[in-house]
Parts: C-alpha cells; structure tokens; sequence
C-alpha cells in the first residue's frame, strides 16, 4: 500500500516513502526496445503517431550540498504530444531543471529546439513550444476525451519508453481511478487513473488513450508492484489548462483543512447531528490554506456546492465516491466554493474564496531555482527545503536531522514552531577551516538567533552578522543554549580564504 | 583514558574489599583464586555458577501481554553464602533464576536480591543452602591497570572449563545501552571465544572484573571492572541500596579558542561547558547552561573534561563525579559564569529514571496502563519508542528534546497508544501513538490523573488529543458491558494497571 504526503500540511516525513515506491517514467533510457507490432487500428494511429513526439533533455539539476555549483549536466528523455494552438503537453518532470529541450515527431529524423512555455510542479504537467513551424507541419492535435473513462475500458498507451527511438504502443484497461500522491512535487495528491498498460521510463509525458482520444497523460508507475502505472486524467489536466488561459499559471487553491469521520454515534450527538446521516467533522486548519479564518475546528461540513458529503469526507460525484476536496480540485484559483456547514446547532452556508496566500511550509521539491545560501566563516547556511532534506537523506539518524523532519512536518500544527518564520535556517554543511574546526557538532541545526537578533529567514541571518557581539558572532540554535562562537574578526580574513580554496562564485545567494 | 600503567602483583589485592563487601562476605573466610584451581574437565569451579535465566518482555502495546518465555544462558561468580554476582543484563525480566554448577544436573532456584542497571551488576541469592556446598567466594582484584595479563573462564556445554589468555587494552569511562550515566568498564584482548555474558574475568588469581559482551571479529571483551562489582556489592550489602549518584548536568569539551575567549576564560585554565541542567537533580539551582566547569570536588578539570585521578591517572570526569562519592554528600564545584569565577556546594543526589518526562524504563518494567472502552492509554517511555516501531516524528521529538526537563515533577506523556476496535468507539480505531492532554475536559499530567478523573467521573467522556481539533467522545452508558466484552474478545485479564506508589 502506498503511504502519500498529505496536501495540505506538507508532510515531508514521508517524502522517502514516496521517493523510494514510486518512479517517475522519464528516464535517461538507453535500452533500445522493439515497437510493439501496431493492432488493427493502424490506420487511425497514423494520424495519432504524428502527433506524439519524443523531448531530449539536457538537465543539470542544484547541488543542494555545495549550493553554489551545479551537477554534471545528465541527459534524458520522455514524451509529449501536440494538442490545439501549436503545444506540446507532457509531464513537469520531464522539463525540470534542464537547460537544452529537444523535440521529435516519429518517424522525422529531424530534432526542434523547444522552450517551456508553462509548468505546473503542483500537478506534474508543462507546455512546451516550438518556435520552428516546420515541426507541425502534418500534425494535427490530439483530442481529448469528453469523459473519465471507466473501470475496465481499455487504453493504450504511447510514447518512447526505454530510450526507443520508435512509437511504442501498449495495451491495457483502467485498473482503478483514485486519489494518489503525485511523486514530483512530493508533496501533491490528486486524482490518477491506474492502469495495467506497461508504462515505463520514456513514456512519461505521452499519451493514455481510449477511442482515439486522450484520457490521462503517462507520469509515474510503482517500482515494487508489477503493471500498475499511472495517468494524469482529464481533470486535473483541464485544470491546468483553464489555468494558463489567461498567461500565467497559479496552481491548485488549497483549502487547508483535514476532517475526521463522524460515524461514531457518541461523537455524532457531541457535535449535535442526527444519529443517521452525513457530515465530517473539521479537526485541523491549515494556517496558510484559504479556508483559515473562515472554518474553525468543529464545524461539520454538510455539503460542498449542494453535494452531500459523507462522514468519512466523500461525495458522490460522476457516480463516484471521490473525496470532497475534488470539488476544490475542479476550482481555479480565484474562484469561490460553497459549503453548508454545522456550527453551534447552526447550519451556515459559508463561502470561501480559494486564494491562497504563499506557503512557505509547504515543501514542495523546487525546480529551477538556485538554492539559497550564505556562507559565513566556512559554514554554509541554508532554509530548510526538501531538496535539502533529500540531499542530507543519508544522516538521518542524527538527532538534528530528526529535528529536521519534525520541525519542517509539524511547522503549521504545533504551537509556536514558526514563531513569524518564513523559514526554518539551517547550518546545511561546514567548510573546513582552522576558523571553524570545532563546530561540526552544530551541523544540521535550526538556528533561532544570532548576534541576539531572531532569525525568521536566511537574509535576516545575513543582516544579523552584520553587527557582531563584542567581537564575536554568536550563533544560537532551536533547542539548545550551546552557542556557535566564531571570532568575527578572523571570520572575515577567512572569508577569503575559503572562497579562493573552495571556488565559490559567491558567498550568498538570496532569493 | 588509562589507569595507571602500573604492573599489579598480588598485594595489590586489598583485603579491605572484604570489609566494604560487609555481612555478604562474613559466611567464608577461604578465598580462592583462579589461577590456583584446577583446570581438569568435570571437576567444579570453586566459584563460577551457571546462570540460567527464563525472562518474558512485556508487549509495550498491549502491555497486558507477556512474550512466549525466552531462555538466556550466563555466568556468576559466587561473592557470599549463597550469593552470586551477575550482569544486570542477563536477569532483566527473569521470571525464574536458576543457578547450577557447571557440568553439575542439579540447578537451584535463585532470587534477585539486588541489580542496577547503571552499575550493570546484580546479586542473586540461591534459595537453598545446599548450594554453596563446594562452592566459595572470590576475592576481586582491587588494582587493574592497561597491559595486564588476565584469564579467562568458561564452560562448555558438558561442563568442561576452557580458559583463555587476555590483555587489558583500555580501561575508561563509556556509556552502556542500558545506563543512564557512563560508568568504568574495562576491555579485554582474547582470543577465547567467549559465548555468555558474565563470564569471570581474573588478573593474578583474583576477580578482575565480569564480561557483558564479546566482540568475536575484533576478538574484545566488554568487561564490568572489579571496582565497579565492588561498588555495587557495597551498596547491595546496606539496608537501602543506594545507586551512584548523578551530576544531573550535560557537558561538552571546550576547546574553541574563540569560544573561550567568548567566555572569558584565560588561556591556563581548563573546563569544560555545561551544556544542560536536568530539573530535581544534583546540579539544579546551582549550575547554569553555558556555565564553565573548572573543578568538581577538588579535581581540576581540562578543557576536554579528564582530571588526573589519584588511582587511575587522567580520567574522564564522569568517573570525577559517579566513581567517588555516595548520594547524599556534598563536593565543591567551582566555575566561571559570564566571566567570573564562582564557588558552590552540590550536595550529589540519585537520579531516578522514573523522574523523567520520558522514563527509558530500560529494565523493561510492566508500565502501567488503562483499557477504557478500547482505548489503551498508557504513559510514553524510551522502551515503548524503541520497541512498538512507532515512527511517530512528535513521539520521537519529545523524547530526543525534553525526556529528562519535565516542566513538573510530575509531568509524564500521557498517551493513546492505540484503540481496539469496538462498535463503541468505531471512527477512532486508526489512532495511535497520539498525545492525550484532557480527560473530560479536564488537563492530564500523568495516567494517575486519568485514573482519578475517571474514578470520579465513572468514565471517559471526551479524550483531547493533541494537534486534532476534535476530541475522542465516546459513549459510557454501557461502559461497564462495553468493556468486559473487549476484555473477553481481546483476552485482556485485567483492563488497568497502576504501580503502587503511583
């Protein structure tokens, strides 16, 4: 079974079991694979195969333990197909971080430069464009499909699994259409169509059909579990595509509130309910979601736009019992939900305008940004990020690591953790030199203050050693009252030194 | 860190540590030693015992449930009239004790008459007199030093003696899975391959110490050093025992150049920094964090925390302040806050692993618990984070960040560690490992205050779990039949437990 990272808090404490269980289907694929031989309906694929095409990528991806350096740049491949008004639709990861994209129709030895037009990280799927009108040149968009397909209608699959240069097709049917974590923001859940149509690393990006038509775009299988791969559906790509109508893409609202079941009867007369009946019960609320200020823990939420929910959360919705929060999922940013809510033997209709404010606390895995960093005396601070918590994965056994993971997942619901944060700031590394030969024991630390002045974001570290204490820059940390002394002084001769030994471009990087 | 590199010779056994051992010792006036008994197979030892251990461990989750009976096998070394000293390890949650002489069918039943799991030591009394027929105590070595030759002792399984060759490679100051504070322990080079715990360690025929643990790759003894056995048979030998005592502060070396110079410390003296200050224990109230330690009860202490002890050489000061002084009496401590030195008294107390916020409870008590309506509540320990895989990120943090600082002496972490499911509390039954902060509405610090509230209430209305915005309700107007049905089905013979005393 797979565990996912809640939506609405973040919880980066399960980003390995996400990591580790699922893969995403791009891949720098190298196994040169046989098509699979085309089935009757050849003809009608003729007109699709034109229109799905191979993206080469070049991707070099932050090095979040020496943040002023890149990796070596790696290469890579997935899939995409062209829909109306000249793009390419294809998955957020296959475009991330990369700093050269190639496209290629099958069939067409010819590769375009393409650039991203539109990325949404928040659900795994980017526009991209080609500037070159000779790339559509016989290529007409692939439709979508007017509906969710259905258990056990069969879809097939293309794309350029395993580094093929050739279509392939597989074949299979919709296993089930669910709620599931979507791996390459690490933190996103939405709905996924499961599907037994071998979908392999290359595929991602491109096509799952059903008639000819698109239902789902290819994006993540599970490593451990045999033919069980996942499409993006309509849904969410609808989503994102009312989104960047207007030119710029703002993500999912979030609601930002979890609720508990009410079946228990004892509890149900508690919160005043009839013994029969639905409702599920609020019990947390997200601080930075669009609900806060507008919901509080207790209230019972009836119905979501006149759809009943039930006491574990669900509504009846297509003639599928999907969660509640699908009828946020359908909402753009902007727009405004309805809910009938129970509170004090009341029932209120509340509206809530799905604007969120931004999330600090969120930790989603960030693309394309350069890490922040400041580097004082050889020791590299950063905020705490799931990049970063991923980068430090292998010491996790370590108490400051621990406290890591619990500060960054308990962040929004444990009083007094973020105490005016926007972010947690970290000693992410230690650069040896004789100026800090004995402070390894404070790497990994959350720091709370320097120089006596609170530390809430990186560049508040940055002013706060700008006025050292008595000579010396006193660094605090979450925790303990065991300062990190640096003589400030000698701190700022070794500056140099450290920059020159360890080629650092820059010592800060602020965002 | 060292003992004294000084080669020990047989008048180095002091006769006084027949004194300290007390009324234990006054059965037997003959002492034998081990290199004077005979190594012939089948012909007892004058004073090894097996040690035959039957021990349950109680399920942390459902901790009405004791685990199918395991079996430990080990060794003690007789120290009086029927009295046998083991590790603390080996006898942990025994349910029976057996001792038997080796190659010998004939096993007696033993009781526990002492053990510490910071001394990690425990004294066994044989329950019938036939026992000692044979037998005698041993004599323990009162000198160990680095290099020395020692010997080593077991039996085979038909009882035949196997002895090895050692070397005395390090003698220090460490911390044991299960102690609470580091304590002497000694490590031994041999190439026996040692099989159970306790086997008799010997320097110059006399008791250099007893082993825990033997590492057969690198071919080291883990051995409890004949100072601390007699610590503890000291303390075993009073009315009350009383176990070591505890600075009840945390430190680390100061060595930071720049960090001395912060703390105002000149550059010819030593220290080291206090890093925490645990609440009702030696150090409260008079030591601070960040407080510079210059000399504990007379000895000067260097900047990465030895002293030069008068028996051992330079030694660690945990040794300082555990290895000399009984609870109750009072060292001078001096130290330099923001700058100025300063004198104080600490008079030492024990520290008490149940005074802590998080217990370890090491030594694997039953903890107590309440089963009300298929909630088992119980109080968070070390032990049950170690064993119930828990995972819980809150759980873990409060034990890593606060187990030993309870804001009350009486604060523990009252917890729901599960729900077994019932009608009564359907829509509940997937929490787990939750913190309870109110019973019917009522604060809770600890399970004796959920016991009193639900004596008074005749129930548990409401429970308030942390960072859920909803409390648990449940229904009690079948409380009494609700719960002998889960009793029945989930086979629990009693739904509450609460130590006396609590």
């Amino acid at each position: 079974m797979l565990a996912f990272g809640c939506r609405t808090c973040g919880s980066i404490s399960r980003m390995t079991t996400i990591t580790l269980r699922i893969r995403r289907i791009c891949a720098a694929a190298v196994v040169a694979m046989a098509l699979l031989p085309f089935p009757a309906t050849a003809a009608s694929l003729d007109n699709l195969r034109r229109s799905v095409v191979k993206i080469y990528v070049t991707v070099q991806r932050y090095d979040y333990m020496q943040p002023w350096q890149a990796t070596p740049p790696g290469y890579g491949n997935g899939s995409g197909f062209i829909i109306e008004k000249k793009r390419i639709l294809t998955n957020a990861h296959v475009i991330s971080d990369t700093t050269f994209i190639e496209v290629q129709r099958d069939g067409d030895p010819r590769r375009f430069p393409a650039r991203v037009a539109f990325v949404a990280h928040d659900c795994d799927l980017a526009l991209l464009t080609v500037d070159d009108p000779a790339f559509f040149e016989d290529t007409q968009p692939i439709r979508f499909s007017e509906d969710l397909p259905k258990l056990d209608d069969e879809v097939i699959a293309l794309g350029f699994p395993m580094g093929g240069t050739r279509l392939s097709l597989t074949r299979g049917v919709v296993s089930r259409i669910d709620y599931s974590g979507y791996a390459h923001s690490g933190v996103d859940a939405h709905l996924v169509i499961q599907t037994d149509a071998a979908i392999n690393p290359g595929n991602s990006g491109g096509p799952v059909l059903l008639d000819g038509r698109v239902v789902g775009v290819a994006f993540q299988g599970v490593q451990a579990a045999q033919n069980i791969g996942y499409a993006i559906p309509l849904p969410v790509i609808h989503h994102m595509l009312r989104d960047v109508a207007d030119g710029q893409y703002h993500g999912y609202p979030e609601l930002g509130v979890r609720t508990a079941d009410t079946r228990n009867p004892a509890l149900r007369r508690f919160l005043g309910l009839f013994p029969v009946g639905g409702g599920a019960v609020v019990d947390w609320i997200d601080p930075f979601g669009a609900a806060s200020n507008r919901l509080q823990n207790g209230d019972v939420l009836l119905r979501v736009e006149g759809l009943e929910i039930a006491t574990d959360g669900s509504v009846v919705l297509d003639g599928n019992a999907v969660e509640f929060s699908e009828l946020v999922e359908r909402r753009q940013w902007g727009e405004n939900i309805h809910f009938d809510v129970a509170r004090s033997g009341m029932v209120q209709r509340i509206e809530i305008p799905l604007r969120n404010p931004v999330d600090p606390f969120c930790y989603r895995i960030l693309y394309d940004e350069p890490p922040e960093y400041h580097i004082v005396g050889g020791l590299v601070f950063m905020p705490v990020t799931r990049n970063l918590l991923g980068a430090l994965g292998g010491d996790t056994d370590s108490r400051a690591m621990h406290n890591l993971f619990y500060l960054s997942t308990f962040a929004k619901m444990e009083d007094d953790l973020i105490r005016g944060r926007t972010q947690f700031v970290v000693l992410a590394n230690r650069l040896p030199h004789p100026v800090n030969t004995y402070d390894d024991a404070f790497r990994y630390q959350v720091v709370s203050d320097v120089n006596g002045q609170p530390i809430g974001a990186l560049r508040d570290l940055v002013v706060a050693l700008q006025t050292p204490t008595n000579g010396f820059q006193v660094i605090h940390f979450e925790g303990t009252e065991n300062p990190l002394v640096l003589d400030a002084a000698q701190t700022r001769a070794s500056d140099a030194q450290i920059r020159r030994r360890y080629e650092i471009p820059a010592m800060t990087h602020l965002r | 860190m060292w003992f004294n590199a000084e080669t020990p010779t047989a008048k180095n056994a002091k006769v006084t540590v027949l004194l300290t051992l007390g009324w234990i010792l006054t059965m037997t006036s003959v002492h034998v030693r081990a290199g004077e008994a005979p190594a012939t197979p089948g012909v007892p030892s004058f004073h090894v015992v097996d040690v035959l251990v039957t021990c349950q461990n109680c399920d942390e989750r459902m901790p009405w449930r004791l685990s199918r009976p395991q079996f430990r096998q080990g060794y003690g070394v007789v120290v009086g009239s029927n009295r046998v000293l083991t590790t603390e390890e080996l006898i942990r949650q025994a349910t029976l004790v057996e001792l038997r002489q080796p190659g010998r069918a004939a096993k007696y039943a033993a009781v526990i008459r002492q053990s510490d799991p910071q001394l990690a030591s425990a004294l066994l009394e044989a329950q019938d007199v036939a026992f000692q027929r044979e037998l005698k105590p041993v004599e323990l070595a009162a000198n160990l030093a680095r290099g020395a030759q020692t010997r080593i002792v077991q039996y085979d399984d038909s009882g035949v003696r196997q002895e090895g060759a050692g070397r005395i490679v390090e003698i220090g100051v460490e911390s044991l899975p299960s102690a609470p504070a580091a304590v002497l322990t000694m490590r031994v080079l041999s190439d026996l391959r040692v099989q159970n715990p306790g086997a008799p360690v010997y320097c110059e025929g006399f008791l250099a110490g007893i082993m825990m643990r033997y590492d057969a790759q690198h071919q080291t003894g883990f051995v409890l050093p004949a100072p601390v056995l007699a610590r503890f048979l000291q303390a075993a030998g009073e009315r009350e025992y009383l176990p070591p005592p505890s600075g009840g502060f945390g430190w680390t070396p100061l060595v930071d150049v720049a960090k001395r110079r912060y703390f105002g410390l000149a550059e010819d003296v030593g220290g080291v920094q206090v890093t925490t200050v645990a609440s009702n224990a030696t150090a409260a109230g008079v030591l601070q964090p960040n407080d510079v330690l210059l000399n504990w009860d007379g000895f000067a202490i260097d900047n990465q925390g030895y002293y030069q002890d008068p028996e051992y050489g330079r030694t660690r000061l945990s040794q300082a302040i555990e290895g000399h002084r009984r609870a109750g009496e009072r060292v001078p401590v001096e130290f330099v806050r923001e700058g100025r030195r300063q004198q104080a008294v600490l008079t030492l107390r024990v520290y008490h692993d149940a005074d802590a916020l998080v217990p370890e409870n090491t030594i694997g008590a039953p903890p107590d618990y309440l089963v009300e309506e298929g909630c088992v509540i119980r109080e968070l320990t070390g032990s049950y984070l170690r064993t119930a895989s828990s995972g819980n990120l809150r759980l873990a943090h409060l034990y890593l960040s606060r187990a030993q600082q309870p804001e009350h002496a009486d604060d523990r972490v009252v917890i729901l560690a599960g729900v077994l499911p019932d009608p009564v509390n359907i829509g509940y039954q997937e929490l787990r490992d939750e913190i309870v902060t109110d019973v019917n509405g009522k604060p809770v610090r600890n399970l004796k205050d959920v016991f009193r509230i639900l004596e008074r209430d005749h129930g548990i209305q409401r429970l308030t779990i942390q960072g859920r915005g909803v409390d648990v309700v449940l229904d009690t107007s079948q409380r009494e039949a609700v719960n002998a049905r889960i009793a029945r089905a989930y086979r629990i013979p009693e739904l509450q437990r609460l130590s006396a005393g609590k």
